[in-house]
């Protein structure tokens, strides 16, 4: 076990580099890096000052590795609207984004995975085409189309729920269905395709021959065998999530790090976006890490890998 | 392919995503034609009128947006973008990802290892993070989103491509071509390119949706195609501070957005079912 966390360890760690090499390379492609990280009508000097601190002089593997050792201190350079170091930046808005992908998460696993489970076991009844129709929308319907519709309804013409801004748990309840639709879909399907292939098998039969009710058979036999692909998928659901709280926050105007980004996209103001694209794959990784940890645990079969 | 069609028209999702297809791609086609108003035509004095069932003009039948634009005409003149954008960046991605994932699962080795390191790496970065990273540095239009989704979506590709090779590479009939004395070239071209090529299709089906999708996602954010070309993403974000008063500005753009995917997932899953089981999950 100690050798798959390790590997595992080793991996994050490779992601988080390759992320920081990424930006770096992704910054020079296009030319003088400095262009990207001073500011519109900068005099001479500030050009100067910039250019000295990263080193456009210097060759190429200097350059890259003063940005790696900064970049692992979280110094990613002053935002260039803020006036303040990036990295601080980014971090402050942090958390607001991460308790709306909680409640994403949540909706999408209690959602998902019942009527997932439901359409399994009574497959080709109007259980199952309601929940294969409704995960087929999930997986068209655009995010912020959906989040404006919810607004609409539930804001607008009932008044059950506040259309924008972070006060209290309701104002996360329209933002967290429109972040979690897509993946509850996701996982719909997945959920009821793996429980299928598992009630195709053998011991299930055996199971039921022994007279056993379909409840255990269900619920003991065949979900702790079907778990393993659909704990995988809901693992794999974090970074779309982290991700597509970018869109969420901008229909419902919360106070995340989505409209820091967009602002700092179409201000040039290239620091804050480095910060920004370096802290959510750092932080996917280390969250991916976890479930695999936990995975572990679960599963007796990796530990021998 | 006469048969294709003829399988398509007895299964009931297959048939109602290729008749959606087949008016979307007939709208972008005559857009000029069928579109009521010039797509670009600002009428201020007009501005915020609502659909022709519930009271508007006939000229404007779905309304108009905030900037007194007819947004029927936009939404028509918007099909055009979001069929290039969804099919360009589709056959970019593919043709890429195609040709690395032959080359990772052929060759293997350490030119394996090397791309699917890179393969391992883009997939730990959300799409939305690494698509907002590229466009910091190249800066919104439509080229570049094409040049973003190219980037982001190559991936996918990749990882079926090398998977089928490698399934295909342990077949007798290779062995046979090789033992003939087949140069590698002709080997990959007429031997491996024709029996993966079906399940790459597949994707690419399902995957035009999903280009549409991001599209759409990030001309909403104002990171995509900008103003004032018509793009169904842009135009619900139009929309966004007038909900309360005009909810037909973000909602007619959005349905289409809807009707198009759900168009193109119907054919896909069908494709899919049909093709690949194997896919099905994916």
């Amino acid at each position: 076990m100690g050798y798959y966390i390790s590997r595992r360890l080793i991996h994050a760690i490779v992601v988080i580099f390759g992320v920081l090499t990424v930006v770096f390379f992704l910054v020079r492609l296009t030319g003088d890096p400095t262009v990207h990280l001073i500011p519109i009508g900068a005099t001479q000097e500030d050009i100067a000052q910039v250019r000295k601190e990263i080193g456009v002089d210097q060759p190429i593997y200097v350059q890259y590795y003063r940005f790696i050792r900064k970049g692992i201190q979280g110094d990613f350079g002053m935002s260039i609207r803020y006036k303040q170091p990036a990295f601080n930046i980014v971090i402050e808005r942090l958390p607001a984004t991460l308790e709306l992908t909680v409640v994403a998460f949540a909706f999408m696993v209690v959602i998902a995975l019942p009527l997932g489970i439901l359409a399994a076991t009574n497959k080709n009844s109007i259980i199952d085409l309601f929940s294969s129709t409704v995960a087929l929308f999930g997986q068209s319907v655009p995010t912020f189309w959906l989040g404006f519709v919810l607004i609409l309804i539930f804001s607008i013409k009932w008044h059950m729920f506040p259309s924008s801004g972070h006060r209290g748990f309701l104002s996360l309840v329209l933002p967290g269905i429109t972040l979690g639709a897509f993946s509850a879909s996701l996982l719909t399907r997945m959920t009821r395709s793996s429980l299928l292939e598992v009630l195709n098998s053998n011991y299930i039969t055996t199971a039921r021959a022994k007279g056993l009710s379909e409840t255990v058979v269900i619920l003991k036999h065949a979900l702790r065998n079907a778990a393993i692909p659909i704990v995988t998928i809901i693992g794999l659901q974090i970074g779309p999530l982290l991700g597509g709280a970018i869109i969420t926050e901008q229909v419902f105007a919360f106070p995340g790090m989505a409209r820091l980004v967009v602002q700092a996209v179409l201000n040039r103001d290239f620091p804050v976006v480095q910060a920004f694209v370096v802290v959510v794959s750092a932080l996917i990784s280390l969250i991916n890490l976890i479930i695999d940890v936990i995975y572990c645990f679960l599963d007796p079969k990796i530990t021998y890998e | 392919m006469n048969n294709l069609l003829f399988k398509i028209s007895r299964d009931k999702k297959a048939l109602i995503g290729i008749i959606t297809i087949t008016l979307i791609i007939l709208t972008a086609v005559f857009a000029p034609l069928i579109s009521p108003q010039n797509p670009s035509k600002q009428e201020i004095s007009k501005r915020l009128s609502p659909p022709y069932f519930l009271g508007g003009e006939f000229a404007h039948f779905l309304g108009t947006d905030p900037l007194g634009q007819d947004i029927l005409s936009r939404i028509i003149y918007g099909t055009r973008i979001s069929l290039i954008v969804g099919i360009a960046s589709v056959i970019g991605a593919g043709f890429v990802g195609f040709v690395f994932g032959i080359i990772s699962g052929y060759f293997g080795g350490r030119i394996d290892n090397i791309i699917m390191r890179i393969v391992d790496l883009q997939m730990a970065i959300p799409f939305l993070v690494l698509a907002i990273a590229v466009i910091a540095v190249l800066q919104p239009g439509l080229k570049n989103i094409m040049i973003v989704l190219i980037i982001t979506g190559w991936v996918r590709y990749a990882r079926v491509a090398r998977a089928q090779t490698l399934v295909i590479k342990e077949n007798e009939f290779i062995k046979a071509a090789i033992a003939l004395g087949s140069t590698r070239f002709r080997l990959i071209f007429s031997d491996i390119v024709p029996n993966i090529i079906m399940p790459i299709l597949v994707l690419s089906t399902l995957e035009v949706g999903q280009m549409i999708l991001a599209e759409s996602a990030l001309s909403f954010l104002g990171l995509g195609i900008q103003p004032p070309t018509p793009s169904w993403g842009g135009m619900v974000a139009d929309g966004r501070d007038y909900l309360s008063v005009a909810w037909w500005v973000p909602t007619f753009p959005g349905l289409a957005i809807l009707i198009t995917v759900l168009g193109i997932n119907f054919l896909g899953d069908w494709l899919r079912d049909h093709f690949d089981p194997k896919l099905r999950n994916i």
